[in-house]
């Protein structure tokens, strides 16, 4: 798909300008542009990024990933989490056989770590080797616990989050057998808690919607420097975004049976270096 | 204009209006502060006996603040042309030092992000669109007398010749260890040219009225506020002239009873029936009725698929009566609301029209009214957006329209369960 964008002045915007994106098919989307430092003037990369995003999330490629997902039984799910070109791990609903094996390790050898792994249904787990840091290359397990973060949880690893997702996760290593905790916090509440990194990330994202954050806290109460972004696009404009950035790609492009069960995308960001080290995509479907 | 709100009030013309004088708040938001603990004004001097020149520091101390821009280039403390600092800091004593014989510039500051602000541009008095460049404050750690007292604060903003008046601002009140801090415009240094910018300065020492922005230079969050020129407001002293009756003729106090849906007026507070008094008119100001196109009530759903929440009314929850929009609409008749949810954060309005399959024109209305926790429209809406300010598509017989936030989904409109009850308004 092609677009074109129109930057039009006109009063009725609140800032003067309206910046149009029209695709090959002559659909269009507008809104009001945004300025640059002159105050008097479209800054037409940011304006262009805006509509873009718009235009994706209300009739392009995230408003249809979204469509599908919700067609999805969440207790049957397999989400496959592409980095680096390749597959990297498949996560299950707990429900389904390969969920179960696994939620029977963890309680093996975590059975007081919560209250119980499987009580609800939409909860996910993993195995997976670690490929990106702060995990080592240890073999882990993750768990995904699709309820809010109770205060035990929270206190155990010293998070103090206002604004938390209704979800976390823990990711167990099975050699040290140590616990950390991945809390998944509002695209608000990280701007409260590290503005700075968030107006880093958002200024090196591509076009996308509905982000969200991930921090990873240990039980010593230490926040790793790697911070998880999460956000929906469209597959064309990540790609193009890691061209031009030089990062890799997450999936084999010539692998035509992943763009259609895209549901996300995450990149991890190093606070230190302020830098995106690892882009991933992620799919749905069912079991 | 408004009724007075306290002393005599007449039915009718009681005479000559009187007049108050109010501050007139541009812009208040929230000023994330960065810190360099480290940063020197330096500037050339002819070094005593003439014709050789060296640099001196005149100041150095820790800077905090916010200044925008995303590289050396267009941050402005990284300019080299800065007469406002010849303003601000004093030349060294001639005897040891020589003449100052240049411009002084900062040195070791800040070049990546550096702080933030709530909003980085304001509405002047003249209706100017007004972009800040810096809000910056200075503490001296090691400088030289005679500036080894010199505090500091520097207002930027875009743009070189910005007027020196109170339409641009008449002052800028910064809050400090939860007291707010007034700097003056008409007191302040001023440079019309400073880095392809205006600049305002403020000079204090620890000693002034002014001390409790001492710890500004630190990293943290405060806020500031920019005032205007004042605002001069006239007071009807008549139920008449607020609320409409001609002074000729006789009026009545049970003719200016509240009556929504009706004709004269929907002011809150002024009873509909029964017992009416003059001291329910004190401080009112006539709210004229308004005609929407579309007033429908609406009970909010929830629904999540892990990553994505909605809650409101959409074609899988909630539910809405009233939602078809009278009379022509987005160029159509017949057009009715089918989406007013939020989604993560984002609000989306969705209209369509049964068996129409075209496109719509983004016409026909201007604002968008959100009542929560109730079924009509009565009081102050909870959230106005104007039409203007939607990202809009048409497609296919739909018409889209979306506000970005974030929306906590607690408020609009309802978290999981809640079934709350709101109103949306098309004017």
């Amino acid at each position: 798909m092609a677009y074109t964008y129109v930057h039009t002045e006109t009063l009725e915007s609140p800032s003067g300008f309206i910046t149009k994106i029209t695709d090959s098919n002559g659909v269009s989307v507008e809104t009001p542009s945004e300025l640059n430092n002159t105050g008097i003037e479209v800054d037409e990369t940011w304006s262009e990024k805006k509509v873009l995003k718009a235009y994706h999330e209300m009739i392009g490629s995230v408003n249809s990933q979204i469509e599908r997902v919700k067609t999805l039984n969440p207790s049957l799910v397999m989400d496959t989490t592409y980095m680096g070109g390749s597959s990297a791990r498949i996560d299950y609903a707990v429900g389904t056989t390969q969920g179960q094996a696994i939620v029977t390790k963890l309680e093996a050898t975590w059975p007081d770590e919560v209250a119980s792994y499987d009580n609800n249904n939409q909860n996910l787990v993993a195995e997976y080797t670690a490929a990106r840091p702060p995990y080592d290359s240890n073999p882990c397990i993750s768990f995904y616990n699709f309820d809010t973060p109770t205060d035990v949880i929270k206190t155990t690893f010293n998070a103090t989050y206002e604004e938390c997702q209704p979800w976390y996760g823990l990711k167990f290593d099975t050699v040290t057998e140590t616990v950390l905790a991945k809390f998944v916090i509002t695209d608000t509440e990280m701007k409260n808690v590290d503005p700075y990194s968030w107006e880093e990330i958002h200024d090196l994202l591509p076009a996308c919607s509905y982000t969200f954050f991930a921090k990873i806290h240990d039980k010593d109460g230490n926040i790793d420097e790697n911070v998880d972004v999460y956000f929906q696009a469209d597959a064309t404009v990540v790609q193009e975004w890691c061209t031009a950035n030089s990062y890799t790609f997450p999936y084999d492009t010539d692998d035509n049976t992943i763009e259609p069960m895209l549901f996300i995308w995450g990149c991890v960001y190093n606070t230190t270096s302020k830098e995106i080290t690892h882009v991933k995509a992620y799919t749905r479907t069912t079991v | 204009m408004t009724l007075l709100s306290s002393g005599p009030l007449a039915l009718q013309n009681a005479g000559t209006n009187s007049t108050t004088t109010t501050p007139n708040s541009l812009e208040s938001d929230f000023l994330t502060r960065a810190q360099d603990g480290y940063v020197n004004v330096t500037c050339q001097y002819e070094l005593p006996g003439g014709d050789t020149f060296g640099n001196k520091v005149e100041w150095q101390g820790q800077v905090g603040g916010y200044q925008s821009g995303t590289g050396v280039s267009t941050r402005w403390m990284s300019g080299t042309s800065l007469p406002i600092l010849s303003l601000l800091i004093d030349a060294l004593p001639i005897g040891a030092n020589g003449v100052r014989s240049s411009t002084p510039s900062f040195i070791s500051e800040p070049t990546s992000t550096f702080g933030s602000i709530g909003s980085t541009y304001y509405t002047d008095g003249a209706s100017n669109t007004r972009t800040i460049r810096a809000i910056i404050f200075g503490n001296p750690s090691s400088s030289p007398s005679p500036n080894n007292t010199r505090h500091w604060v520097i207002f930027v903003l875009n743009g070189t010749s910005v007027p020196n008046s109170d339409n641009t601002f008449k002052s800028l009140i910064l809050t400090g260890s939860s007291t707010d801090y007034t700097f003056t415009r008409s007191s302040a240094h001023y440079s019309s040219s400073s880095n392809g910018c205006t600049a305002w300065a403020w000079e204090y020492n620890s000693t002034t009225s002014n001390n409790g922005i001492d710890s500004m230079y630190t990293s943290g969050t405060s806020g500031f506020e920019i005032m205007g020129p004042d605002t001069t407001v006239t007071l009807n002293n008549g139920i008449a002239e607020e609320f409409g009756g001609a002074d000729s003729s006789n009026v009545a106090l049970s003719d200016y009873y509240r009556t929504p849906g009706g004709t004269l007026h929907d002011t809150s507070g002024i009873p509909t029936s029964g017992q009416i008094k003059f001291s329910d008119f004190l401080g009112k100001t006539k709210v004229d009725i308004i005609t929407y196109q579309m007033g429908a009530s609406m009970v909010a759903g929830w629904s999540s698929s892990q990553y994505h929440t909605t809650s409101g009314f959409d074609l899988n929850v909630g539910s809405a009566t009233n939602n078809t929009v009278a009379g022509t609409f987005l160029g159509q008749t017949g057009v009715y609301c089918y989406i007013a949810a939020n989604t993560n954060g984002t609000l989306y309005l969705y209209f369509t029209k049964d068996g129409y399959t075209g496109t719509f024109s983004n016409s026909g209305w201007t604002t968008a009214n959100f009542y929560l926790d109730q079924h009509t429209n009565s009081g102050t809406p909870d959230l106005t957006i104007a039409r203007t300010a939607f990202t809009f598509t048409t497609s296919n017989g739909n018409a889209y329209y979306t506000h970005y936030g974030p929306y906590a989904s607690g408020t609009y409109f309802g978290a999981s369960g809640a079934g709350k009850d709101y109103f949306v308004e098309i004017i």
